[in-house]
């Protein structure tokens, strides 16, 4: 019997020849190819150019003539319709390149005249309406569709993200549906300013844009705007753009416009500002202040001041050392801001960052340190040079410092929950990795100066890239997680351990998602009574379909122990016991008899989340 | 009666080996069997799979074994892209550090019986084997005949690659 079931499995399993693997296989080993790479191997043999051909399903057109293949590689397939249909519904991404309005390839001759760049336009243009599946469209030197109409965004039926370049006032002069209504990203970037250009004022954009009625919208970026002609008019009728979640101003000159910000983009989460800021003469703030959930700050200019909204988490970045001397965290209004990024050239600046982060942002509960210049390594040992001793105050001069003579007692940094930091991989006399014994020094140090830690996070990669876009959480660095357990009852017998990353990134997603409220003490697993910690086969575990974390709080006087099941991924926030979170997250709490067995214990949190979910 | 929490696997060559329950159960078509016949101290036939294969095979489950409780746990959107990106242990690459002909026939196996984490190691690593070489170079190093004739090659060539001349 045994044998006929083995004999019957679902795949063969002949020797193979070499590279006559079967077929699945082949396209499993393709998937993981570049385009170049895949077109490589498709033409090996006919066999495999039949399995894997190669399928483009990104192009970026540069010169005119690829505009011209484009579109005859759709087109003009051998195979008939059908085949034009296939390779149009693989196309996902479609750009095109400013180059492509006067740039002929030094090379190749399609035989087409190219003169008629709107003749182009049409081509790529009708290419794009047949890509079904198009999610992402860019089009520099839209000023031509502008004028021609050229792009019909009702034709675009699936498209996710539209990127448009070098736009003027055509784009809002009305009565046009340049906007597919599926878009939920949307780049506007007009002309440079020292081009000289009529320039569209950002408001009468975000007027043009209400009035397309785009209901999926939730993230704008745009590029090189000015500020309103008429700001009391505006102030008046200000447009409103409720959907959009997150905004992004790059080299956006948006003064004294705070106010019709807040009120065009009410529901607002997260702001980006690059290479620009809010001028000093903000005018009045809004009153309540408005409420971000996170601020990015890159390279602003040192005349730009506070974004006058609530944040819980500010992201800065600057990129030169230059820019280092005039550190200034104070953003936002900072009053609740609970976690940072700083992406800075190398940790120890003119101050340490240690400094700087205690006396501006004292409230700060984690904090991610992202280094551009410098090995793991020299970062460590240099964070590690400005913790605290056991004995003496952590002090600095105010001539060395800009701002009061601050000193900090031994635990001033007593709110951090967790530190992660990214930096450079050592040059290859260093074997390419840091010593871990220099990881286990920091950690100890770390451990001991930070009373409130209960995370570190390290990871070193070749190159950390100063681009807002860049977010190196989760897989997109390869990091280290350890958890710090706590030992209450003697202070200096903590233990670190390291813990899977994977469960360590399901930390940074809670709390980078996080506000003061969830994070003030007894929330995560920083309690007044002597605390369980998360690991204990007894007391914790992570459901394989859920993501909980359990703690709890053990009463001695009662002899009870109060169990805590926490929601960690996703929007929710950790609760307090006995309390239901705002946003519906929290799934159970009970008290249970310290002498209960584990198997009774596990059977009761079961139902419970059963019961819960 | 044997020990209930290992088996034996019979190799299309009659080699036999005796390995844990836990081990074996990365495979799915094993995993589903086990579960169908309960009980049993028969031996379980794997056709078509040599004992060195196997022996590869094995190598890798028991090395890997303590990956199962990551594979059970939470499903994370992105965790099969993280898959896609992360890159070949060093361990992994070791393990694949033989000739050819034994690496297609290990991947093989694993695909007859869908251990998921060695057939995408193992595709990586061939993957990785291709990357920057010319079509003449793949065949070269996989030692394959070429039936395109040139004119048909250029033909493909050309309806391609423009897409790649950025």
């Amino acid at each position: 019997m045994i044998a006929a079931i083995a004999s019957a499995g679902r795949r063969s399993a002949f020797p193979p020849r070499r590279l006559s693997l079967p077929d699945d296989i082949l396209l499993e080993i393709a998937s993981y190819l570049s385009f170049r790479d895949s077109l490589s191997i498709s033409l090996v043999s006919k066999h495999v150019h039949n399995v894997v051909p190669p399928r483009i399903t990104t192009v970026i057109c540069s010169y005119q003539e690829h505009i011209v293949l484009l579109h005859a590689y759709v087109f003009r397939a051998r195979g008939g319709a059908d085949v034009a249909t296939e390779r149009a519904s693989r196309l996902s991404s479609l750009t095109l390149a400013e180059s492509a309005q006067n740039t002929r390839h030094p090379t190749a001759d399609t035989g087409e005249d190219l003169d008629n760049y709107e003749t182009l336009l049409t081509m790529f243009m009708t290419v794009a309406y047949t890509a079904k599946n198009l999610k992402y469209l860019r089009i520099d030197e839209f000023h031509i569709c502008c004028r021609t109409k050229a792009l019909d965004g009702t034709k675009l039926r699936n498209l996710v993200h539209m990127h448009l370049s070098d736009i003027t006032d055509g784009l809002v002069a009305g009565g046009h549906k340049f906007y597919p209504p599926t878009l939920r990203v949307l780049h506007l970037a007009q002309f440079e300013v020292w081009e000289l250009r009529p320039q569209i004022t950002a408001f009468a954009l975000f007027s043009s844009i209400e009035q397309q009625q785009l209901r999926s919208l939730s993230t704008l970026i745009i590029e090189n705007f000015v500020p309103c002609a008429d700001l009391s008019e505006m102030s008046n009728r200000a447009p409103q753009l409720a959907t959009v979640r997150e905004l992004v101003l790059i080299k956006a000159d948006l003064r004294a416009t705070t106010v019709l910000l807040s009120r065009t983009f009410p529901n607002l989460r997260s702001l980006c500002v690059v290479e620009y800021g809010f001028p000093h003469a903000i005018g009045t703030a809004p009153t309540p202040s408005p409420r971000l959930h996170a601020l990015t700050v890159v390279d602003s200019t040192s005349d730009a001041i506070i974004v006058p909204w609530t944040c819980d988490r500010l992201l800065y970045i600057c990129t030169t050392p230059a820019d280092a001397q005039a550190l200034e965290l104070r953003r936002c209004d900072h009053s609740e801001l609970v976690g940072l990024t700083l992406r800075i050239p190398h940790a120890k600046m003119r101050y340490g960052v240690w400094a700087v982060v205690l006396k501006t942002l004292p409230m700060i509960s984690w904090l991610e340190l992202e280094i551009l210049q410098k090995d793991l390594s020299s970062t460590l040992e240099i964070l590690q040079y400005d913790f605290p001793d056991d004995s003496d105050d952590f002090s600095y001069d105010s001539d060395d410092f800009p701002y009061d003579s601050i000193k900090f007692k031994r635990y001033s940094l007593d709110k951090v929950k967790c530190l992660s930091v990214l930096a450079l991989r050592p040059n290859s006399d260093c074997a390419g990795r840091t010593d871990p014994s220099v990881i286990q020094d920091f950690l100890r140090d770390a451990a001991r100066c930070m009373p409130a830690l209960r995370y570190v996070a390290l990871a070193e990669q070749d190159e950390v890239s100063a681009d807002w876009k860049e977010d190196y959480s989760g897989d997109h660095a390869p990091w280290r997680w350890w958890e710090v357990r706590r030992d209450r009852a003697e202070r200096g017998r903590d233990e670190v351990h390291e813990i899977p990353s994977w469960q360590g990134e399901r930390i940074r997603v809670y709390l980078r998602d996080a506000d003061a409220k969830h994070l003030s003490d007894g929330r995560l697993g920083v309690c007044s009574a002597p605390f369980v910690p998360t690991g204990s086969a007894f007391l914790s575990f992570l459901l394989s379909d859920a993501y909980f974390l359990v703690g709890g709080m053990l009463d001695r006087s009662s002899a009870s122990f109060t169990m805590i099941i926490c929601f960690v991924a996703g929007s929710g926030g950790i609760y307090e016991t006995g309390s239901l979170d705002v946003r519906g997250r929290v799934h159970a709490e009970m008290t249970v008899d310290t002498e209960q067995t584990q198997a009774s214990e596990h059977s009761y949190i079961q139902e419970n989340l059963t019961m819960q979910r | 009666m044997g020990d209930s929490n290992r088996l034996t696997l019979v190799a299309s060559d009659g080699g036999k080996f005796v390995v844990d329950k836990e081990v074996v159960q990365m495979s799915v078509l094993l995993k589903n069997m086990i579960e169908d016949l309960g009980e049993t101290d028969e031996s379980i036939p794997i056709p078509n799979v040599t004992s060195p294969v196997l022996t590869k095979v094995i190598e890798f489950c028991e090395n890997h074994r303590t990956d199962a409780a990551r594979t059970d746990g939470p499903n994370v959107d992105g965790d099969d892209a993280r898959m896609r990106t992360a890159v070949v242990s060093d361990w992994d690459r070791q393990f694949f550090d033989v000739d050819q002909d034994l690496m297609f026939e290990i991947i093989v196996a694993a695909n007859y019986l869908d251990i998921k984490s060695l057939v995408d190691v193992g595709c990586k690593v061939v993957a990785d084997m291709i990357k920057g070489k010319s079509p003449q170079e793949i065949r070269d190093l996989f030692d394959i005949v070429n039936d395109f004739s040139p004119e048909e090659e250029a033909a493909l060539r050309k309806e391609n690659e423009w897409a790649n001349d950025r």
